[in-house]
């Protein structure tokens, strides 16, 4: 399907990944196409979409990694300069437990979103089941490291001027886009109970 | 909306929940949108509240209030929250941080000209603590006012974070260091200080709570007089804590206030929609959901009204419950609003403009 005016759209207004992402509500109006715009087969375009979902669910992991490692990484750098009650925040037992557990749960999302493309890259098809387990987890990972690292940050993480708080913006969404949390969670148990679908890699 | 219900609640509690539900719906939901994605501070809507005692409910209705106790003040909050959570901050900021702060500390030109004229809205007042060196370390701040002769101070330093700090602030109550740092609390004064050129305000913009206009400001030689000192010199730590505990309180009931709406809005979207041909509402997850975020409410709601019982009664105690009731209700909150965005999906998220 080309662009046309058959074509209507709506724009958006979304809490995060603001600008880049232009998501719209998209409405097809007798639009006219040919046999020859058929991609793969007739009544076989599911299995595209969730091959393709697939992939791109990994891609929404690299997201998720790369958020959370920047906000980790201003964390870090504010807790050093950063003085309360007479030291820097990196001195006090709580800010450093909190780091750690950022750096724990960044390190375990990267480690399973890697894992995922390997097994693509090798045509393995339980890269069908790591892909949305890597899903599930970076998602809900990127919130709560943004989370942290906004708390950590304090009045400054909730302003405009901090990394963080445009990285919890858009972390949510990746809770939902590319399968909700729960349609991962639907994928997982379909594969845990009836293993798993067959795919070409 | 989900109903207040609660055993602490009296008729006049129940009756009060209703006059601020219809203010609410008449003024702040026409503009709760506008408030956010236009950063739109809605100095009206706190005239009408003002007019209407509840602003400042907690004060005599003699000074602008409504005579209600602190629980009542934290139904106010909660039910205008409900609408607006900025609308719910700013109550707060200007009633219980601001307005009760003079009129609990104030002298007596204080308490009867100012305090009056911000329980009204016809004023607007600002709390300003927080420095770009110190939040949560608020003994620390280093905003300096030193006396000079003729029963004159002159205030410099930074404020940070200050609500309605910028263009709408009329009156402020200020925080100074009035000895040595090392003294930390014990060298605090708090002063009042009028709309005035000495003071330089930008906005900072925020995540959330838009439109309550949040500012860094700076105090460059600005001059007040003995008569400006709120409550005693080197004791205005105490005025500051007293009134976040307030706050803490006020802070709990806007969470409260939020995730009942949120809640409300699920399980309306949950009604309607249709997933795996049924509806959602027969997926046990969703019902699960929905059990939890009811129970998590709930469990904020008991322990936010204990708190404000605990000050209306007097205990000793009370603070401690401010804190709790804060730290719990903000958790549990925080949780069922990421669940009600959840379970709205793409629709919590973005919102069609065109």
């Amino acid at each position: 399907m080309r662009r046309s005016n058959c074509v209507e759209v709506s724009k958006l207004e979304m809490m995060g990944m603001r600008g880049g992402a232009g998501e719209a509500e998209v409405k097809f109006n007798d639009c006219v196409v040919g046999d020859d715009d058929v991609l793969g087969k007739v009544n076989e375009g599911f299995k595209i979409a969730m091959v393709t979902l697939d992939l791109a669910r990994i891609g929404i992991s690299g997201v998720a990694v790369g958020l959370s490692q920047g906000v980790l990484d201003e964390a870090l750098e504010w807790a050093k300069t950063r003085t309360a009650f007479g030291k820097p925040l990196i001195d006090w037992e709580w800010i450093q437990f909190q780091l750690a557990d950022m750096k724990t749960k960044l390190e375990i999302g990267r480690t399973v979103t890697y894992k995922a493309a390997w097994l693509y890259d090798n045509k393995d098809p339980l890269f069908v089941l790591y892909a949305s387990i890597a899903k599930l987890y970076t998602a809900q990972m990127a919130v709560e490291i943004a989370r942290d690292g906004v708390q950590i940050l304090g009045g400054f993480g909730y302003s405009k001027e901090s990394f963080s708080e445009r990285a919890y913006r858009d972390a949510k969404v990746l809770e939902i886009a590319e399968g909700t949390n729960e349609a991962q969670k639907i994928v997982i148990h379909r594969i845990l109970t009836r293993g798993l679908p067959e795919v070409e890699l | 909306m989900i109903p207040i219900r609660h055993p602490s609640l009296t008729k006049e509690h129940e009756k009060f929940i209703e006059l601020v539900d219809e203010l609410s719906r008449r003024f702040i939901e026409p503009v709760a949108d506008k408030i956010d994605r236009e950063n739109y501070y809605p100095r009206e809507v706190i005239r009408e509240l003002g007019k209407n005692g509840v602003l400042a409910p907690i004060l005599p209705r003699e000074y602008g209030g409504y005579g209600m106790d602190v629980l009542g003040t934290a139904l106010s909050i909660e039910v205008i929250s409900r609408y607006s959570g900025s609308m719910g901050i700013l109550t707060e900021v200007q009633g219980f941080l601001v307005t009760d702060a003079f009129y609990t500390y104030g002298n007596k030109q204080m308490k009867e000209e100012l305090v009056p004229k911000l329980a009204r809205g016809e004023l607007i007042g600002s709390f300003a603590l927080s420095e770009p060196c110190c939040g949560s370390d608020a003994a620390a701040i280093e905003t300096k006012a030193e006396r000079r002769g003729g029963g004159e101070w002159v205030i410099n330093g930074k404020k940070m974070w200050i609500t309605q700090g910028g263009l709408y602030a009329d009156v402020y109550i200020v925080f100074t260091r009035t000895g040595p740092k090392e003294a930390r609390h014990r060298a605090i004064t708090a002063f009042l200080v009028r709309r005035n050129k000495c003071i330089e305000a930008s906005p900072i913009h925020v995540m959330g709570i838009r439109g309550t206009g949040t500012s860094e400001l700076t105090f460059n030689d600005c001059v007040v007089g003995d008569d400006d000192v709120v409550g005693k010199v080197n004791e205005g730590f105490k005025i500051a804590m007293e009134a976040l505990n307030l706050g803490r309180i006020a802070v709990a009931s806007v969470t409260l206030g939020l995730s009942e709406a949120a809640l409300t809005e699920a399980l309306e979207w949950v009604r309607n929609r249709r997933a795996f041909d049924q509806p959602m509402t027969n997926l046990e997850w969703i019902q699960f959901q929905l059990a939890d975020m009811m129970a998590y409410i709930e469990t904020m709601r008991s322990i936010v009204y204990d708190a404000a019982l605990h000050f209306d009664r007097k205990y000793e105690d009370y603070y401690a419950f401010a804190s709790i009731a804060k730290l719990t209700a903000v958790l549990l909150g925080m949780d069922v609003i990421r669940r009600a965005v959840q379970l709205t999906g793409l629709m919590a998220f973005g919102a069609i403009v065109s």
